[in-house]
């Protein structure tokens, strides 16, 4: 009966004390243990997305992805921690005393060493043989044609979080589109590392980015690239922007500003050469400005091509006395005339037909002020000044140019209006977006409004190419070629005056006449060789415009 | 009331246990090769998927303008100078004249 009992009582304490520590295992510190085990057993996994390609027109990669990884140290796992540092050091550019540093600090279980290494490198690495040293693979973004449309193209960098995003240009404009969504693989994993095969592993696959093809075409902007780094240099400028725009749909074909930077490089650079000038930055049009205020005095009918204008002397508006740019004057001319000797007394005279109202009117029309709407980071736009600040000096003057901000961009716009039948285009770079499955979504030209009649812009075609074949760029002019342009040399405003020696020379146009299929602007700031834009910007444009008579196989007439 | 442990595990139970215990260790078995097979698909299919991307990298830097460039000065190409037109019966043609 003893024995009974006692085996009854021992029974009944082993079960009260099983279940006194099931209760502390499960209940009190359950939380802890679940969440230990968990972490021993689950494995989370990040499917990173791969972030989209950017293409150019012809399908020609101008930016994919390259393999690339990120090498992290084990510290628990490394053996001898003096010889796992000399060793990498052999391989990768690190501090010696940091980084041993860092493997030293208790309880530290991961060292990152270095980040976005190619997979040569990662190689090497791997061979040697070291311990306590692991691999996590990411992408980094690959140029091909190096540093080939960089500011258009922009870069990508870390963001606060370390993780991928796109800076400038289009990287930066389609940052949602080109990063696409990481997924995730959470599964669970056996003592030896074996995958347990369970119906409950979560997956969510990652969406990858979005291919953008753009209207860019490589060999034009190759050959614009030349062009301009060769006009920068020759010219002593301080740098130099071209953009060459499809005026019927808007979509840039090239567009360089030198000095350039190395996307893959970018930190190498000083942030200042991120900027897109093309977009970002304002400059004064000088007479490029006048093809636009002749093309709407013509459109107002208040002159035509013939119409007679004096140009016996300087004239005088409140106090200012406006001179032609070589002081020379010819009596009475026509407006076409006007335009070829560039005249600014002659512009005058058409503004005040046109009228200070309906000048400034037609200037917002024209798009100055605000945004083109271009797909790209970095646009930015000067503002107008309002109607009640113009004087009849400032709406004398901006006739030819002078003391009216504008971008490149939205002077492109402006006159690829005069080479399409007179609509005011959105300058798109992105022709398709191109999803991980192969659909695609087409960007269709934007005509925003007709700021022209087709007659008027036709005339002004004429005047134009009637401006290059007798103006002061005639003698750079590839011969047989019906170029309609316009020069222009803008003083730069500094400090409330005008820089009486630094210049921003340029030239506007768009050929062949007859059926554009390009729209060009060169621009060349601070030339030091000559100021003008008929022997600077001028060469530039006819030398681009050279190659692309070539590419596109049209014949001399 | 007394009970007969012996009825209840006769011979056939401890047969049909014996089978399900067999049955369950090669279930086992075979569900953990299959994960390694799994795992080792995963790792190929990473590791071609690498390789793809850096073939395409490869392809992209050989077949850039940069390396046409550089090779076809290397052959002896020369860059065009001039731009000359020929009227050869109505048919205009462009063309690029060496220097």
């Amino acid at each position: 009966m003893f024995r009974i009992r006692f085996a009854y009582t021992s029974f009944a304490f082993i079960f009260v004390a099983i279940s006194v520590r099931l209760f502390y295992w499960q209940i009190i510190v359950g939380d802890r243990l679940r969440a230990q085990a968990v972490t021993q057993y689950s494995q989370f996994i990040s499917l990173p997305s791969s972030r989209g390609s950017i293409i150019t027109s012809d399908g020609s990669p101008l930016v994919i992805n390259q393999p690339a990884y990120l090498v992290y140290a084990k510290p628990n796992e490394i053996e001898n921690k003096y010889e796992f540092v000399q060793k990498l050091s052999s391989v990768l550019p690190i501090d010696i005393q940091e980084f041993s540093a860092l493997l030293e600090i208790p309880g530290r279980l991961w060292v990152p060493v270095a980040q976005k290494v190619d997979i040569t490198t990662k190689e090497l690495i791997s061979a040697l043989g070291l311990t306590g040293i692991a691999f996590e693979k990411e992408t980094k973004r690959y140029y091909p044609e190096a540093s080939m449309a960089a500011h258009l193209v922009g870069f990508v960098g870390a963001d606060k979080n370390g993780l991928d995003t796109g800076y400038f240009g289009l990287e930066g404009y389609y940052n949602r589109q080109l990063s696409g969504k990481s997924g995730s693989l959470t599964l669970q994993r056996d003592p030896s590392g074996t995958r347990i095969l369970l119906e409950d592993a979560e997956r969510i696959d990652p969406e990858n980015g979005r291919t953008l093809q753009l209207w860019l075409d490589k060999t034009i902007q190759k050959s614009v690239e030349h062009h301009l780094q060769k006009g920068v240099e020759r010219y002593g400028a301080k740098e130099g922007s071209v953009i060459v725009m499809d005026p019927m749909s808007g979509g840039i074909l090239a567009m360089a500003s030198y000095p350039k930077y190395d996307p893959s490089k970018f930190t190498d650079y000083t942030s200042e050469l991120y900027k897109n000038s093309i977009v970002g930055s304002s400059y004064e049009p000088g007479s490029t400005f006048k093809v636009l205020v002749m093309a709407k005095a013509i459109d107002l009918n208040v002159i035509h091509a013939n119409t007679l204008l004096r140009e016996d002397g300087p004239l005088t508006i409140a106090g200012y006395t406006i001179r032609t740019w070589n002081n020379q004057y010819h009596g009475n001319i026509t407006a076409s005339q006007a335009l070829t000797y560039s005249s600014n007394v002659g512009m005058v005279v058409i503004g005040e037909k046109i009228g200070n109202d309906k000048l400034l009117d037609f200037v917002k029309t024209l798009g100055f002020g605000s945004l083109t709407g271009i797909d790209l980071q970095d646009e930015a736009t000067p503002q107008i000044r309002p109607e009640n600040q113009w004087t009849d000096i400032d709406a004398a003057t901006l006739t030819f140019g002078q003391g009216i901000a504008v971008t490149p961009i939205q002077m492109v716009r402006a006159v690829g209006a005069l080479a399409n039948g007179g609509w005011l285009i959105d300058p798109k770079v992105v022709k398709k977006i191109i999803d991980p499955k192969g659909d695609t979504v087409d960007i269709k030209p934007n005509k925003a409004r007709r700021v022209y009649r087709e007659a008027s812009s036709e005339v002004l075609g004429e005047m134009m190419v009637n401006a290059v074949d007798n103006g002061e760029a005639k003698w750079a002019k590839p011969k047989g070629y019906r170029i309609a342009g316009k020069t222009g040399t803008a003083q730069i405003p500094l400090l409330g005056h005008y820089d009486e020696e630094k210049t921003i020379a340029s030239f506007i146009g768009f050929a062949p006449s007859d059926r554009p299929r390009f729209v060009m602007l060169v621009t060349i700031t601070e030339p030091t060789t000559s100021p003008w834009g008929s022997e600077t910007a001028a060469p530039v444009f006819f030398s681009i415009a050279e190659d692309l008579f070539l590419y596109y196989g049209i014949p001399a007439s | 009331m007394k009970l007969n442990i012996g009825l209840l595990f006769d011979k056939s139970i401890m047969i049909w246990l014996a089978l399900l215990l067999v049955l369950q260790i090669i279930y086992s078995n075979q569900l953990v090769n299959h994960a390694r097979k799994v795992d080792e698909l995963d790792n190929m299919r990473r590791s071609l998927s690498d390789e793809n991307e850096a073939l395409k990298q490869q392809v992209a830097a050989i077949t850039s303008l940069q390396s046409i460039e550089a090779r076809s000065r290397a052959l002896g190409f020369v860059k065009n100078t001039r731009l000359i037109s020929l009227d050869l019966s109505s048919i205009m043609i462009a063309l690029h004249a060496a220097k």
